[in-house]
């Protein structure tokens, strides 16, 4: 059965999707709605553990909305609603009465603009721990600076742990993010376009720190950069007005897509 | 130019004439100042040369003994934070040497600490002892921060400003910790509590032995009234914002917003009828039930201090609120997903990031409605009475700065003659703080609004 | 997966839980404890804290002042089934307790069709000044008692329209009352009849207007070539009612309804017309209102016009409390405020007189003209603080330099114009900034366009910028001056009058008249200040007339903002 979308039939979008190796996540056959325009159609998809999985499209395909339903975050939007699930193990993610901070402690989130908040950069490191255990101060100490060296900025920031988050760069500032996040060992981390408001050094010091994280975590990356996906990714899922047309292996997807519509946005046709 | 459309031109030069009308319309913003300040300040000279005729002007007794006492800690306690404030400012190396416990203790050490500090304020009996143990907690708090810089190496200018002020401090808890007595007008004026200024006198007409001119009586009740208010209108307002910006449903909000507007609009004096007739009676309850228990010493009057810092607190209440509101709405939307992203809930984002970013902003409301309470008029002069006194038993009558002038020019007020000049000095007195808090609650204010 | 964090002690999940929630709740609370206080102090303010004594019993004497005023009142008149009058006299009995033993003495009221006089029956010792009183069907007379023990009135027979479940008349001693008649009253009508003509021609045309289509505007196209005398007769109209009706506020209004009848009239005609030139039916309704409508705000200002004039045209609404009454020394019940709000009028309209153009002015060359000097930006500093100093300091200011003779005084004594120079100074900071605020929210592109037709500096601000900036200065001065109606403080510095019997002169100042006023805030803090509790209940009721005034007040700039928004946006 195939459906026509943007002018290209597609094969149908629930049709089995392998991944090597275990799944960590597992989302299936999700549809979301805000108020009465719907923004996803029947989405599934697999997530790998250990591997960098990207989500890539035009804008308005649905890769964040997607990517923040995720870990829930789109219940901060009154009109959003959605049905289907998304399995973590054998926690339902998307029940009602689902734990939301037990779901957020295990899947992290980097965002697209840094977002530190205005205390200092220990302080930063140490919020998640403190929120949800009650180290003492040698432990804190030595998660924050594991953590720190973990996203490759302890360097960087290890004499001056007491100056505000804020005063860094923008690519110190997101590494601050994902160490922020990294502190509290979730087994997912997913990232909102990441690089996006970065300079190109910064963003090719992230993508290293991302091939680092997938040995322990695993990754979830939102982008608009097709190259970026290509570098970084093991698995790529692209998405086209609210579905998702094709998933596989990274290598297979941009060497030979099996989709018409996958193969006119890799070659630049459209988006 | 030929003007084949007949179509008249501007006149040239009609330009820089309006420009001129309109920059005139704008200096009579300068001429009010300049009239309001003209006029307090000729006035209340005035005033101070005829009290110096007759007293002289400032004279006081040295008692060098006195230093061992509340205030002369105070003062011991400035020289502290200015030894410490020009060591962090000029000899930074100094610092190196001291363990890093000493700026970063465990948290609770420096919470307790906090705690102590705020909770002393109704203990000490000395204000300046209070303000001392406050400015070095504060200089402690600022060398923390420049002890991490100084090993990035940047050092920047060294800040004279806080040096100068922490010296003034000094010189005049020093001042005051070794002198008594004093008398003159600007002694008697400023140190002194008794106010009565319309002492028992053969002539009404110029200055007597029975007029006393202390001011600190209505100071105090000003102070009371207007921290009275405050402790009221703070935590309401401020749970108020936070509701309002994070919990409440946009229908809620619709319903409480326009609520809050009206309030503000209720005038001071329907508040002040509201104090004497009902507010009044249901402090003199609690007031009773405090003198049968013994905590205060005189039975309760239906016009008291507490009466108008309720009022008044009720009166700041929006502008609180509406201001702190704003301020946690500038606040950043990623912030609170990213605390929100970390598996925090709703109630420990905002506490522990959303407070903390806004707190500039809430503090600048807070300075600001400070200003507006101690300005305040017809609420307190029904509310709390006409008669000064200096107490601190706050059930009593008392009458603050603002009731005294309304009351004083009820009378008979001849040009010239004393009992006219002294509300001019009590109103520049009451128009310079207002203006330093005004001053020091927009400069805190647009602080905030360019960080955001 | 065992990960090294979990070596870590987990916090309390449960503790954290009720913290949370004890959290929530406190902040909660909080919130609610304010919008609590803020409730019970409108509800305790709105409830008519001016009624007082019991029914069917006049209280001692000494409760108040000498004399008591009882009003007794019926609602409908005494009518049987058939519509007839009830003649049959009522009869109320008396009774106290006398220096020489128990009194009882009978009161018969007959009830007429004419409408009766208002007649005082005094009760003291001697008994009753008169023992029968011919009211007519809406009436109220008083009964007044000398006595110092309490008058038990008791109904022995006699239809009572009003009366409670016992029986016994409703007594009240609510004085402050008032009548609203609607268009007809006692079968006599209580309108002007080309007032009225005036004011329903207006209402007929704002509707077909706001709501056209081709029927209802099928009986203009006979104005199509008459706007002259159309604009003639209307003309003559307004000024012969003015003129008819002796200058009372109805008559002016009345005018003013024939002269915007006359406006909206010709534009209507006009706008039919020159849809027709294009060819359009007069079927196409949407451009046909937006051709002959909200143009310069005609919709809007004749709806206000309206509504304003409904309160005096077509209803007769009798509040002697606000319009009739001076301050009476020895009838507390019997004030009124009606000195006290002329004297708001009058002070406010001199405030607004003097401080709006020098506001805008200021505002404008702020905005437009000023370069980013040293003297702007002072100017821009002492703006800002001026607005947060206490409003007493400006009585202060008030007083040394309008009010004094010496040294800067101009010497006007405690009179209006000073007071109203005193309240324009108040609020011209607040007016800067609001102006500011509004000039700031023009957007550039209009400026620059404008410029780059070819206007000069000046041309830009009248022609583009001030028009698009104007609601929300209208809006700005409305809130100021509703801000400044309620201060009493500054206007106790200049000198305002406890006790004033008389309208007051507004130019007392300049023509050496009596320089005596009052206004509302401080007629209410006068009375707060009395001893005797009656004038307490008066001050209660003069607070609600001030917050009656400053709510319509606030909503006359809220519908400015709402209309002129609309207008932007379309």
């Amino acid at each position: 059965m195939s459906e026509k979308i943007g002018g290209e039939y597609v094969s149908d979008s629930t049709r089995a999707l392998e991944v090597d190796g275990d799944i960590d996540l597992m989302v299936d056959d999700l549809d979301l709605w805000y108020a009465d325009k719907q923004a996803l159609y029947g989405v599934s998809l697999p997530i790998a553990k250990n591997a960098v999985t990207a989500l890539i499209g035009p804008s308005g395909c649905g890769k964040s909305t997607l990517l923040r339903t995720i870990n829930r975050m789109n219940d901060l939007i009154p009109i959003c609603r959605y049905e289907g699930t998304i399995t973590k193990g054998d926690v339902e993610i998307t029940a009602k009465d689902a734990d939301l901070v037990e779901i957020r402690k295990n899947i992290g989130m980097v965002f697209q603009r840094p977002n530190p908040f205005p205390k200092s950069i220990y302080e930063n490191v140490g919020y998640g721990v403190r929120l949800h255990y009650q180290p003492s101060r040698e432990e804190l100490d030595e998660i924050i600076e594991k953590s720190l060296k973990r996203a490759a900025i302890w360097d960087e920031v290890a004499d001056r742990l007491h100056d505000l988050g804020t005063s860094l760069s923008g690519g110190q500032q997101q590494r601050l993010c994902i160490a922020r996040t990294i502190a509290i060992e979730p087994d997912i981390i997913l990232m909102d376009e990441p690089c996006s408001a970065l300079d190109p050094i910064a963003t090719a010091a992230i993508e290293e720190l991302i091939l680092e994280l997938k040995k322990d975590f695993t990754v979830v990356i939102v982008t608009h950069s097709m190259s970026q996906a290509a570098r970084v990714s093991d698995y790529t899922g692209f998405m086209y007005l609210g579905r998702m047309v094709e998933f596989d292996k990274t290598d297979k997807i941009f060497s030979d897509p099996a989709e018409e519509l996958t193969k006119r946005y890799i070659t630049g046709r459209f988006g | 130019m030929e003007n084949s459309l007949k179509i008249p031109l501007p006149k040239r030069g009609s330009a820089d004439r309006v420009r001129w009308l309109l920059f005139l319309t704008s200096l009579s913003v300068i001429a009010i100042t300049l009239g309001i300040i003209q006029t307090l300040l000729f006035e209340a000279i005035t005033f101070f040369s005829e009290i110096a005729s007759v007293r002289g002007w400032f004279s006081f007794e040295f008692n060098p003994m006195e230093v061992v006492s509340q205030t002369g800690l105070g003062a011991f306690m400035f020289m502290l934070a200015l030894t410490m404030e020009w060591v962090s400012e000029h000899r930074r190396q100094y610092l190196n040497a001291l363990p890093e416990p000493i700026f970063f203790p465990p948290p609770w050490v420096l919470r307790s600490i906090y705690g102590m500090l705020i909770l002393s304020v109704v203990a000490v009996s000395s204000m300046l002892l209070w303000a001392g143990a406050a400015a070095v907690v504060v200089v402690w708090r600022r060398t923390a921060k420049k002890h991490t810089l100084r090993r990035t190496g940047d050092i920047d200018q060294a800040d004279r400003s806080v040096t100068i002020a922490l010296g003034f401090c000094l010189f005049f808890s020093l001042f005051i910790a070794t002198t008594q007595h004093y008398s003159g007008a600007f002694g008697e004026f400023f140190f002194q509590t008794d106010w009565t200024p319309t002492g028992a006198c053969a002539d009404r007409r110029s200055l007597c032995e029975n007029m006393s001119f202390g001011v600190n009586s209505l100071l105090l009740t000003t102070l009371q009234v207007a921290f009275g208010a405050l402790f009221i209108a703070v935590p309401l307002g401020v749970g108020c914002a936070i509701y309002l910006s994070e919990y409440a449903s946009p229908r809620l909000v619709a319903v409480v917003k326009p609520t809050l507007e009206l309030l503000a609009g209720i005038p001071s004096v329907v508040y002040g009828f509201f104090a004497f007739i009902y507010i009044g009676p249901l402090v003199v309850e609690l007031g009773e039930f405090a003198f049968a228990k013994g905590w205060i010493d005189q039975p309760p009057n239906i016009l008291n201090p507490i009466n108008g810092a309720i009022v008044v607190g009720v009166m700041i209440l929006p502008l609180v609120a509406s201001m702190s509101e704003d301020a946690l709405r500038a606040v950043p939307n990623e912030l609170r997903e990213g605390s929100l992203a970390l598996g925090a809930t709703r109630i420990e984002t905002t506490l522990r990031v959303m407070l903390q970013a806004a707190l500039s902003g809430i503090l600048a409301s807070i300075i600001l409605a400070l200003s507006r309470a101690v300005g305040e008029t017809m609420a307190v002069t029904l509310a709390v009475g006409t008669v000064a006194v200096y107490t601190s038993n706050m059930f009593l009558p008392a009458q603050t700065m603002t009731a005294y002038i309304a009351q004083r020019v009820g009378g008979d007020l001849p040009f010239g003659e004393i009992g006219y000049l002294t509300i001019f000095a009590v109103g520049l007195y009451l128009f310079m703080i207002t203006l330093s808090l005004n001053l020091l609650g927009n400069k805190v204010l647009s602080a905030y609004r360019e960080a955001y | 997966m065992k990960k090294d964090i979990d070596t870590l002690k987990k916090r309390s999940r449960r503790r954290r839980g009720v913290v949370e929630q004890a959290g929530s709740a406190s902040l909660a609370l909080s919130g609610l404890v304010g919008m609590f206080f803020l409730v019970v102090l409108v509800w305790q303010i709105a409830i008519p804290t001016f009624i007082d004594g019991e029914n069917g019993e006049i209280s001692a004497a000494s409760e108040y002042i000498p004399i008591s005023d009882y009003v007794l009142e019926w609602d409908h008149p005494n009518v049987n089934e058939q519509g007839e009058l009830k003649t049959e006299p009522i009869v109320l009995i008396l009774a106290w307790e006398g220096q020489n033993g128990p009194q009882t003495h009978e009161l018969e009221i007959v009830v007429t069709a004419n409408r009766g006089d208002k007649e005082d029956i005094q009760i003291s010792e001697e008994g009753l000044s008169t023992i029968s009183v011919e009211v007519g069907k809406k009436t109220k007379f008083y009964l007044k008692s000398v006595l110092e023990v309490p008058v038990s009135v008791e109904q022995r027979s006699g239809p009572v329209p009003a009366a409670d479940a016992s029986g016994n008349p409703q007594v009240s001693s609510f004085v402050v009352s008032g009548d609203v008649a609607v268009l007809f009253s006692n079968g006599k009508a209580v309108f002007e009849p080309l007032e009225m003509a005036g004011w329903t021609s207006l209402l007929v045309l704002t509707f077909i207007v706001s709501r056209p289509n081709e029927r209802r505007l099928a009986p203009f196209v006979r104005c199509y070539e008459r706007e002259r005398q159309i604009r003639s007769v209307t003309l003559l109209l307004a000024i012969f009612t003015a003129v008819i009706g002796q200058g009372t506020l109805s008559a002016f209004l009345g005018g003013m309804c024939w002269l915007l009848f006359g406006v909206a009239l010709v534009r209507t005609t006009e706008g039919m017309k020159r849809l027709q030139n294009q060819g359009r039916t007069l079927t196409e309704v949407k451009r046909l209102k937006h051709s002959i409508s909200d143009r310069e705000g005609l919709l809007m200002w004749s709806r206000m016009l309206l509504v304003s004039a409904c309160f005096f045209i077509p209803l007769d609404i009798d509040i002697p409390f606000l319009t009739e009454r001076y301050q009476d020394i020895f009838q507390p019940y019997a004030s009124g405020i009606r000195s006290a709000f002329l004297g708001t009028v009058w002070v406010m309209s001199i405030a607004m007189l003097f401080s709006m153009p020098l506001s805008i002015g200021a505002a404008i060359y702020l905005e437009e003209y000023a370069s980013p000097t040293r003297t702007t930006k002072l100017i821009q500093a002492l703006v800002t603080n001026l607005a947060g100093v206490p409003s007493i300091v400006f009585g202060m200011f008030g007083l040394a330099i309008f009010v004094k003779q010496g040294g800067v005084g101009l010497g006007l004594g405690p009179s209006i114009l000073a007071a109203g120079l005193t309240m324009g100074v108040m609020a011209m900071p607040i007016i800067v900034l609001a102006s500011q605020e509004a000039l700031r929210s023009v957007p550039r592109s209009l400026r620059e366009s404008a410029y780059g037709v070819g206007c000069t500096q000046w041309q830009v601000v009248k022609h583009h910028v001030l028009p698009s900036a104007m609601p929300g200065i209208m809006t700005g001065s409305i809130l100021a001056m509703s801000r400044i109606m309620g201060e009493a403080a500054p206007l106790v510095v200049v000198g305002a009058a406890a006790l004033v019997l008389f309208d007051p002169e507004p130019l007392a100042a300049l023509t050496g008249g009596n320089l005596n006023f009052t206004v509302i805030p401080i007629q209410i803090y006068f009375w707060t200040s009395e001893p005797e509790h009656a004038w307490h209940s008066m001050a209660a009721a003069a607070s609600i007339a001030l917050i009656l005034l400053l709510i319509a007040m606030n909503s006359i700039a809220i519908v400015l903002r709402q209309h002129f928004r609309k207008r932007l946006n379309s």
